[in-house]
Order: C-alpha cells, then structure tokens, then sequence
C-alpha cells in the first residue's frame, strides 16, 4: 500500500497522484511494476472521466488483462479489492493495483454542490443536506443527540492529531463541535469531513504469489461484501438503516468472524452520523444505539471498539475511502501511529452517495 | 398511457402541468396498485408500463426535516436559513418539500423549534420570490 500527501496538492493531475499512490504501493510491496496485469481505480469523484483505468494504464506503462472502472461512488475502493480478489482466484489475473486519487481541493468541487435534480427547487442540494435528513430523523426515532455526534467528531479529530500525515491536526472537544457553526440543521460543521487532495492505492495477490514474491509483510483479506439501497432519500421509506447490514453479513460469515471478534473498525465517516449507523448496521451494537456506544471514549484507544485510528474522512483527508483500507493494513502490521495493541482483525466500510453504496473489507490473520 | 406516448410527453412534464394547474398528482400502477413518486415511466414494484394519475389529498406527514444555515446553490442566499423536509403523503408516495407557515398566503419560512416527525401538514402549492409554483407544506402555527 502506498499514499500521496493528503491536503492542498495545487497543479497536481489525479493521475499524477494516481502514479505516485501506485509507485509507492509498488514499492511497499517490495514488486516491480511489470507483475501487475489488472489495474482497477475509480474515476474522480469531482470530474467523471471516460475510460479513466485506461488513462491509468497508460501512465502507468501498463497493458493489463483487466483494467476499468466500477462507480460505487465511496464503495469502489472495496469493491475494487473483491473483484480483483474474485479475477485472482479464477485465474484472470495474477497482481492486481488498485487505486484512487482526486483533487476537489485545488480543482473542481461542483460534484459536491449537485442539485439533487428537481429538487434542487426546494434548495435540496449537496450531501450535507442529505446526512442531515438522516441524521434528524435518526434523532428523532431514538433520541440520539448532537452532542453524541461530537463524540466521533472528537475521537477522529484525536487520531488525526497524532498522524503526522493527517491533513486537520487539530484536536476538538465536545463543547468546539457544539460551538463549531451550523451547516445543514442539525449537522455542524465538525460533523462533515474535509475537502481533500490525495491519493492512494494497495497491490492485491493471492497469498501464494505473495510466498512466491517474497512480499514483506502481507496483510491477508478474509473477507468482503457489499450491500446496495441504492434508493435516494426521498424513497426510502427508512433513513436509518441500509443495505450496509447485508455487505457487513456478507463479510464477516466469508471471513468466520462475529462483530465480537473484531479489534479495531476503519468506518467512513463522510458525516459522523454515517459512521454511527453503521456501528448499527455491522451489529457493533443495536440499531438505536450508537448513541451510547460512541459515549465515553469507547470508540478510542482502550475502549471497546477503537475506530478510523489514521483519523478518518474527518482528520486525515476527506478522500473517499482508500485511507482506510490502507490504515487497517497498518494496524494488522502494528504499524499505525495509534496502534491498537495486538490488533489481529480489522474491518472497513466504504460507503457512498447518501448511503445508496456499501462494501465490507475483514482483513487479518 | 402507452409507452410510445410517455417519450412525446414525459411523466416528469406531466407531473409539473398538474402543479402548474394547482394539483400534486402522483401515479397509480394499473396492474398492481402501487403508487409513487417521483415520477417515471414504470412501476418501480411490478415494471408495468400501465399507471394512472391521481390527486393528491394534501394531507401528509413529515418523516425528517433540515434547516439548511449555509448556500450550496446559487439563488438561495436571500432564504437563509430554510427548512427542506421529507414528507409521506397519507396515500404513500414520498417527496421532498419545503415547509411553510399555515397563516400567511405567501410562503413564509416557519419557526420548527417544537415540529417532532409525524406531524401532519397540508399541501399548499405556491411559488417563493421569483420562483416556480411547487408543491409546498404548511405546517401548523407554533403557539
């Protein structure tokens, strides 16, 4: 696995940053580039692109036998790792590199300000407004509260504060996120994550290859799933639970584990509530209560489920995803900055759009 | 409705001459008597091409709401703050909405201190300055 900086990259192309996430993925992988015959990266969340893998290829001086892109929004990262885990085991490719780079922050950030259609009459526009439409209703049904919202904010914020990559430093206390202004009622501003430049790939291979290779320190894959509502909020007859129940289901029966089992939990947190509910949604606690089980600092270091320990959407770079997937690799290793100790089981959530998309990655030994 | 004639004029321009003319329609499956919103060529349950339109009764209730305190579009900076909301109308159908206080005529942005999910509200097409008519929600005076 590999990364670029995370923040202000000015005049930085995504595929600049794609090739850099890649080289250095490749060299932590200790392999030489000519291995890898399918290259699997989304195309920027903040440009679309046509035939963007192909674009990668090239840069990359590749001519892979699998290359493309599959649009899970946030979910692709994981959902890029399955499909190269499933091309691996029926022999349709032997090194697979997947990776993801953007640059709202320096380039175009209309994708963020999208007009939810006809909507967008109403002034229903962009995700913030669309978390909160969670978040309330989730605040309704189950007393959840904003302050227990700003537990996650402050643990991240933590984790982040320790990361001498993360791209927001600056650790928060309740009393800041309450403080902090009001964005979209009932979400303040230390609800959402940041807007980033970055990027970041990993190298995925059967654990044979990986013999074979000699790779340093392979962090095995258990297990994946996925999970799709796929529905925009105003269908959804439900804004508090989704189909992240059956990719985490789907995960985590593949991978032999219960939730019980699991050491420490990279989850998306694009808006805290998100990674609230899917506490819920991955049976870390009943649906409902994730309020409680965010309270006293049982999501950080010694509680009972330490969670996003690089700092998250919400500390280390607002990228959609890939940092997780690269911070549960470290905490396998025992690598990361906030190591839990003896972390031997890690789970990740990607998820994306207003929770339509979601995949499960188990990693561990 | 045929399916040829949905492309001529699509559900979505049906959808808005109904509001235009003052009533929220939304369509009833002629096969397996779904109903939804927004509007579309098939039955989203049964993927029947068959539906018809019917009229709203403008009773609903509100499923979540948000008050949006900064501009991610353009043209709503004057309306800051402003409330969107997700409303179930009593015969199914799903929309988003503005809501609106019930005692003036023009749309006004009303006080949701005390609104709880599952209160009632009374459609009310309408159009803010400068605007489309839309379909609107009046939600009741707070005391």
């Amino acid at each position: 696995m590999g990364h670029t900086a995370f923040g202000a990259l000015p005049g930085r192309s995504t595929i600049s940053m794609n090739v850099e996430a890649c080289r250095a993925a490749l060299q932590d992988a200790g392999i030489e580039k000519d291995l890898v015959d399918c290259v699997l990266v989304k195309f920027p969340t903040s440009k679309f692109e046509h035939m963007y893998g192909h674009k990668l290829s090239e840069a990359l001086g590749l001519q892979p036998k699998i290359t493309g892109v599959m649009d899970q929004a946030g979910a692709s990262n994981i959902g890029h790792v399955a499909i190269a885990a499933m091309a691996i085991e029926s022999g349709q490719c032997d090194v697979a590199l997947i990776s993801f780079a953007d640059n709202p922050k320096s380039g175009v950030r209309s994708a963020y300000q999208q007009a939810q259609g006809d909507d967008a009459a109403f002034g229903w526009i962009g995700p913030p407004g669309g978390f909160a439409m969670v978040a309330r209703q989730h605040m309704e049904r189950y007393g959840t509260t904003s302050e227990q919202l700003a537990e996650i904010a402050v643990t991240c914020r933590a984790h982040g504060a320790n990361n001498p990559n993360a791209q927001l430093r600056r650790p928060i206390t309740v009393a800041d996120h309450q403080a902090s202004r009001m964005v979209v009622d009932p979400l303040h501003r230390d609800d959402c994550c940041l807007v980033s430049d970055g990027g970041a790939a990993i190298v995925v291979m059967s654990a044979e290859r990986a013999r074979q290779l000699n790779v340093p320190d392979p962090v095995p894959v258990l297990g994946f799933g996925q999970g799709h509502t796929g529905w925009e909020v105003r269908t959804r007859p439900d804004l508090t639970t989704t189909q992240a129940v059956v990719s985490a289901q789907t995960a985590f029966a593949m991978a032999g584990v219960s939730p019980k089992d699991i050491d420490v939990a990279q989850l998306y947190d694009c808006f805290t509530i998100c990674l609230l509910i899917t506490l819920e949604s991955y049976g870390f606690c009943p649906p409902g209560h994730g309020g409680k089980f965010v309270e006293g600092g049982n999501i950080g270091p010694g509680g009972e489920l330490p969670v996003n320990t690089s700092g998250g959407l919400l500390s280390e770079t607002g990228m959609p995803g890939m940092q997780l997937i690269i911070e549960a690799v470290r905490q396998v290793r025992g690598t990361s900055v906030n190591q839990v100790k003896d972390a031997a089981l890690a789970v990740v959530s990607n998820q994306g759009g207003i929770m339509q998309t979601h995949s499960t990655l188990v990693l561990g030994r | 409705m045929s399916e040829q004639a949905a492309a001529v004029r699509s559900p979505r321009d049906e959808y808005w001459a109904a509001i235009e003319e003052g009533s929220l329609r939304f369509q009833a499956c002629q096969e397996c008597e779904n109903r939804w919103l927004p509007p579309r060529d098939h039955c989203p349950r049964c993927l029947s091409g068959r539906f018809e339109w019917q009229t709203a009764g403008g009773e609903a209730e509100v499923m979540s709401w948000v008050i949006y305190h900064m501009e991610y579009g353009p043209n709503f900076h004057d309306r800051l703050p402003y409330n969107v909301a997700l409303v179930r109308l009593v015969e199914g159908p799903q929309l988003i909405t503005n809501l609106v206080k019930a005692s003036s005529d023009d749309p006004e942005e009303p006080d949701l201190d005390s609104l709880k999910a599952g209160e009632r509200v009374h459609l009310r097409i309408a159009r803010w300055p400068d605007g489309p008519l839309l379909p609107l929600f009046a939600v009741s005076d707070r005391t």
